[in-house]
């Protein structure tokens, strides 16, 4: 039976609630400021200068601004912002004058980012309850679109690509960083819900 | 469009937790695009 799409959704809400209320417990993923520094490349000072709250729980299994930061004044969306290092890290870059909007579908993940954005004095960084999917931003209206270990965590990549395009003004960058396979996955695999959270 | 890797590497190796997903050899990318003008 095809995995249910909601129940998906819930499985990983449960994931990462978790994981921003016991960041340090042990997942089978890797969290936190030095894993990205040691493992990812992000820099040091940067992620020293953000809150605990943003960099403990970070999850991800890249670096999407390794590969271009935002210019002053531009708008970034962050599908699946989570707790909010990159969102935090492309704020810094945009300042004042830019904007990023950070997607997520998880209310642990919105709550801990409203109360950082608030934290770091930042209020260009607007906080949105939506999916990959789905995204709740209007066409052409991002400079940049990044996005750290959550397109796998989608059911329809596809729509999740073409979401991200749609939001990209012409010329926009699409910078993401993401898990990807080399052996089949067989059909039992896929509508094993225990495999697209683990 | 023009795609790119620009970064592969093993974000999970070593980490604690059940990992019924590492016999599909997971892999991390960095992956930069950029949509064409006129889109």
């Amino acid at each position: 039976m095809p995995v249910d799409a909601e129940r998906l959704r819930e499985e990983i809400r449960k994931v990462y609630s978790e994981v921003v209320r016991d960041p340090k417990r042990g997942y089978h993923f890797h969290t936190g400021p030095e894993y990205a520094v040691e493992r990812l490349g992000y820099p040091a000072q940067a992620l020293a200068e953000l809150p605990d709250s943003v960099t403990a729980p970070f999850a991800g299994v890249g670096n999407p601004l390794a590969m271009g930061e935002p210019r002053p004044g531009e708008t970034v969306v962050d599908i699946g912002a989570g707790s909010g290092m990159d969102t935090f890290l492309a704020a810094r870059s945009v300042g004042p004058t830019g904007r990023v909007i950070a997607v997520d579908m998880t209310d642990a993940m919105l709550e801990r980012g409203r109360e950082s954005a608030t934290l770091s004095g930042t209020p260009w960084v607007e906080h949105r309850k939506g999916l990959a999917e789905a995204l709740p931003v209007s066409d052409g209206a991002a400079d940049l679109v990044i996005s750290n270990g959550v397109i796998n965590l989608a059911l329809d990549k596809d729509c999740a690509f073409r979401e991200a395009f749609r939001v990209l003004r012409p010329g926009g960058r699409l910078q993401i960083a993401d898990i990807v396979v080399h052996r089949d996955v067989p059909a039992a695999a896929r509508e094993d819900i225990a495999i697209w959270t683990a | 469009m023009d795609v790119q890797v620009t970064w592969r590497g093993r974000p999970f190796t070593g980490a604690s937790g059940q990992r019924k997903a590492d016999k599909f050899e997971t892999e991390g990318v960095n992956i930069r695009a950029r949509k064409p003008e006129g889109e």
